[in-house]
């Protein structure tokens, strides 16, 4: 694996997203800052990388009633515009609300769907293998504090409303985050793939406060809602975040670990190893530093690869941003 | 019979009182002690001419004292030294007035008591010492002890006869700081007949009490208050230290929170060594059993003979409105011979028998450990265990909350502070009832004023000073609260109720908090109720679903209280009046002009916060199993109804309005409500997550 890492000048941020807009990968970080009116606006706005100009929309914001940063993510569908998921709290629980935005939306998010009845975190889009633009908005999801699901819309009596699929995870054995993804160019597919992330119940907590868990992977038959059996990734390293974007059968993990050391491992979709995870050492490696809000995408382009990114934190203070590229012989395009 | 010869032939008038020689002449009166025995009496004798008639008569204050004339004998009076109406108040006697041949005398008399008893109060943390005057206890400050050490009394009683408190009254108290020159140590006064010497600070207190006027000499106890130690040399190399013991019987360990052993359990067993002295838990009326009493030799004997050593230990077992319980159990006989070295032996175990049956928390349960060389003979301190013991009113049980159950113990998580509140909030209720701690643990969570509740604590034993939990802390700052209990949510959203870095707990950690300290003490079957405005889209999961109200859409719940003016305005089925921000108000809205609400300063105080948010989008409270009783830890409300929990809680409905902005509704005008208005207790639906059912 070849992997470059390279700080973002002057930004910090404790919740961020790479996402491909066409040609070019974009970030984004996410704030929540308390307005006149007693309320909060949550805000997205598009980060520059070294070397490139932010991509459009510059920001995407919306009011939030309570202090309580929505986990989130967002898709782009075209030129400047795409889905928004995120998981406002009500003060009980989040919900899962999908915006649009672009388009004849225009800059502002356009509530499209939500799913209110349950408690939904940790929103992420699909992951798609293939190259393009998924044919369908569909999330993974962390349903009831610990089933990994996926939602999207689906036809019933007439109309479209969200429907939920368990994939794995319980109540007596819950799911901390997942990834999934498939062949999303004609729709959603019966084969899905799936790392998810099962955290320990009681030991030592993680510098983010979360006890780290480990990661597995298996497939998922959507037809029938039947998990494969699965392997378990990176054997012995305790992850306590995690991402991962998928290039055909390559599949790339970027994770924090239960340490807050950075994690980059490549996997096929089956589990198989591309390679030694890497841990790679930089000045986010500094005592008392560790990272959170692991990203990576497919990086676009005919170089097959991965870009990442991942913030870092010093106790409970950001103070810095990477981002980075992964390229790997084992990677093969299926045509970006 | 006395009578003066001499004046009998020169004629003379006279009289004269003398007081019989077992009364002491003290100048302006006699005193004499109280016998308590029949048939023993102070006898004053006139002497008077021959012939001359005694009219005696008995001067008391009080009037309880009695004396009569000597039947016998006219010239004698008799003061009975067995009635406690004789022994009057400090400083006041009897007299005694005699009149004969046109003379009068009188005689004043002090009947005082006699002190029949002076000794420690069994269950005051005090045990004797070879020396039959002389006792020990330890300085518990340095034990971190609560109630602190200086509320903590070593008590000593004296008993007198009469035993009354116009008896004890006459006791004159003393005490001395042996460690400290002699100087004068105050002491506790308890009541008539108890004193007391905090048990803070290493020191030798030497007490004594006297009767002023009293035949009796002083008597004098010794208290030292030892240094908490681990270890007593008996010499010729018999140095020994209790090494460890395990906590046994009806016994639950307790759960960690600490972030570096989270959802792990303390462990059972008290080392010399630990760090930290771990929790235990019992049931009420339990068996408590000190298990493998371990001690260490710490030198080789060079006894002659061998040596047979016994410990023994004395647990004090605190008891609602009683003196706490004093227990002592002794193990078995080591036997240590000549040339024994160091290492370790098993004692044996110690059955204590059943603790008290209430709930009750010990912080901690104190055990002095006391060893002998002379096979129990006489006894040295050893040194004083101290966990912290939880009594529960029945053993932990499962919830019907799958995160808040233990799967490795099959039971609740049995949180430290968890189980500290709830064992503070029952404390003195009888055991094995779980049903008769509802309430009380409930009311651990009612509010005092601006929603202050100094007792919701976490109490960070190995890992910092305690945190007070706070509803929605600095929630206008935009601080993210714990949404659960134990969840794996990262500290930058929030924490959860054991990693909160602020103390900020939202909702549902609150109920679930009730619901665990519910099963704690065996009541399992609290049920979680999330509250949601009452829409279709709310509506869309559980069974028998309500209908939703008229033109309800999305949007929050509004929490008393809030204003809204023009009433005439008002509809229970739509929203009417338009909300400036969510910012509070100290003034009502005025009438006139256009249909508006605002929250009120007087809104209800959350835990600890008396400005929570002034909307939900969802709430969650608790239910008794499936009674029509709902509780709100977040806002200290205990066993209310559901309509009476919508009219004390609600104040409408709010929707986001792109064109708008925000709008309220649903509410009626009812004056004698908070604000004139009430709610549609419609407007909101209650489903019971136990059961995914719909309240009514």
């Amino acid at each position: 694996m070849d992997l470059t890492l390279t700080q973002v000048p002057e930004l910090t941020a404790t919740s961020l997203r790479l996402a491909v807009s066409g040609s070019g990968v974009g970030l984004y970080t996410a704030e929540l800052v308390p307005n006149a009116t007693g309320a909060f606006d949550w805000t997205l706005r598009s980060r520059a990388l070294p070397g490139a100009t932010a991509i459009s929309p510059a920001s995407l914001s919306l009011p939030q009633s309570l202090p309580s940063s929505p986990s989130w993510d967002l898709q782009f569908s075209g030129d400047a515009a795409g889905a928004l998921g995120l998981t406002p709290f009500g003060g009980a629980w989040s919900t899962l609300e999908v915006s649009t935005f672009g388009g004849s939306a225009g800059g502002s998010p356009s509530p499209a769907w939500a799913y209110v009845v349950e408690q939904t975190e940790r929103c992420r889009f699909l992951r798609n293998s293939a190259a393009g633009v998924p044919a369908r908005t569909v999330l993974s999801a962390i349903f009831s504090g610990g089933q990994l699901g996926i939602i999207g819309l689906q036809g019933q009596d007439g109309t479209l409303v969200p429907g939920v699929s368990g994939i794995v995870g319980s109540a007596d054995a819950p799911v901390q985050d997942g990834v999934v993804w498939g062949d999303l160019s004609q729709g959603l597919p019966d084969d899905l793939g799936v790392i998810w992330l099962e955290c320990a119940r009681a030991g030592a907590a993680s510098p983010s406060g979360t006890l780290p868990g480990t990661l597995r992977l298996a497939s998922f038959d959507n037809g029938t809602g039947t998990l494969g059996t699965p392997v378990t990734l990176f054997e012995g390293v305790q992850v306590s975040e995690l991402d991962a974007a998928v290039i055909d059968t390559a599949v790339c993990v970027v994770a924090s670990t239960g340490s807050g050391a950075l994690l980059v491992g490549l996997v096929g979709s089956d589990g198989t190893s591309l390679g030694t995870a890497h841990l790679p050492v930089g000045p986010w490696s500094n005592v008392g530093c560790w990272i959170t809000s692991p990203s990576v995408v497919p990086t676009p382009g005919k170089q097959p690869g991965f870009t990442l990114a991942f913030a870092v934190m010093e106790d409970l203070e950001p103070v810095a941003v990477y981002v980075g590229t992964l390229a790997s012989p084992q990677v093969s395009s299926s045509g970006s | 019979m006395a009578t003066d010869l001499w004046a009998t032939i020169l004629g003379n008038p006279v009289l004269t009182l003398a007081v019989g020689n077992n009364a002491t002449d003290r100048g302006a009166y006699h005193s004499v002690d109280y016998t308590g025995v029949a048939n023993t009496f102070v006898v004053v004798t006139a002497t008077v001419r021959r012939g001359q008639a005694v009219t005696w008569t008995l001067i008391d204050p009080g009037g309880t004292a009695i004396g009569a004339a000597d039947p016998n004998d006219a010239q004698r009076y008799r003061i009975p030294l067995d009635h406690l109406g004789n022994v009057l108040p400090p400083g006041q006697n009897l007299r005694v007035r005699a009149q004969a041949d046109g003379l009068t005398r009188t005689v004043d008399i002090r009947v005082v008591p006699v002190i029949t008893a002076f000794a420690p109060v069994p269950g005051t943390y005090v045990r004797p010492t070879a020396h039959a005057s002389v006792f020990y206890s330890y300085a518990l400050s340095a034990l971190a002890v609560s109630p602190p050490a200086s509320q903590l009394d070593a008590l000593f009683e004296v008993t007198t006869a009469p035993l009354s408190n116009t008896a004890l009254a006459h006791v004159q108290w003393a005490a001395v700081d042996r460690s400290n020159g002699d100087l004068p140590f105050a002491l506790t006064h308890v009541d008539a007949s108890r004193r007391g010497v905090p048990l803070d600070d290493e020191a030798t207190i030497r007490v004594t009490v006297a009767v002023p006027d009293s035949g009796q000499a002083p008597r004098t106890l010794a208290l030292q208050r030892l240094e908490p130690g681990l270890a007593h040399d008996f010499g010729q190399g018999i140095r020994v230290a209790l090494e460890r013991f395990t906590y046994a019987g009806d016994h639950f360990r307790v759960t960690r929170e600490d972030p570096g052993n989270l959802n792990l359990l303390y462990s059972s067993d008290w080392s010399r060594l630990d760090a930290v002295r771990a929790p235990q838990g019992y049931e009420a009326g339990g068996n408590l059993r000190l298990n493998a009493v371990t001690v260490r030799l710490l030198g080789t004997s060079t006894v002659g003979a061998d040596t047979r050593l016994r410990l023994r230990g004395t647990a004090w077992f605190r008891r609602a409105n009683a003196l706490p319980l004093e227990v002592t159990r002794t193990t078995g006989a080591w036997t240590i011979a000549n040339g024994t070295g160091p290492g370790t032996h098993a004692m044996g175990d110690l059955d204590f028998g059943n603790l008290p049956d209430e709930v009750a928390h010990y912080d901690p349960l104190l055990v002095f450990w006391e060893a002998s060389d002379d096979n129990g003979a006489t006894w040295e301190p050893l040194t004083v265990s101290d966990n912290t013991v939880y009594l529960t009113a029945a053993a932990p049980v499962l919830t019907t909350r799958a995160f808040l159950n233990d799967l490795g113990t099959n039971v609740v998580y049995t949180y430290d502070s968890l189980l500290a509140i709830s064992c503070d909030a029952a404390a003195g209720i009888a055991g094995g009832d779980p049903g008769a701690v509802r309430d009380p643990i409930a009311r651990a969570f009612q509010l005092g004023p601006n929603g202050a509740n100094p007792r919701v604590v976490r109490l960070n034993r190995t890992c910092g000073a305690p945190l007070r939990w706070v509803y929605w802390r600095d929630h206008r700052a935009g601080t993210s609260p714990a949404q659960d209990v134990n969840a794996n949510r990262s500290l930058l959203d929030g924490g959860n109720l054991f990693t909160t870095r602020t103390g900020a707990v939202a909702c549902g950690v609150w109920a679930d908090m009730l619901l665990i300290m519910w099963a704690l003490h065996g009541k399992g079957d609290g049920h979680r109720v999330e509250v949601v405005p009452r829409t279709a889209a709310n509506l869309a999961t559980g069974n028998n679903p309500p209908l939703p109200v008229p033109n309800a859409v999305g949007g929050h719940f509004l929490v008393r209280r809030w204003s809204y003016n023009n009433h005439g305005q008002l509809s229970a089925t739509n929203y009417t009046h338009a909300v400036a921000s969510r910012l509070r108000s100290a003034v009502p809205v005025p009438n006139g002009g256009a249909d508006r609400a605002a929250a009120q300063t007087s809104g209800l105080p959350g835990q600890n916060n008396p400005d929570p948010p002034p909307s939900f989008g969802n709430h969650f409270i608790v239910r008794d199993g499936n009674n029509n009783l709902f509780f709100d830890p977040s806002y200290g409300t205990v066993a209310v109804p559901r309509d009476a929990w919508c009219d004390g809680a609600i104040a409408g409905l709010l929707r986001p309005n792109q064109q708008a902005g925000l709008q309220a509704g649903y509410v009626t005008q009812a004056m004698g409500q908070p604000d004139g208005i009430l709610a549609n207790r419609q407007c909101v639906a209650l489903r019971d997550m136990a059961t995914d059912t719909w309240v009514p």
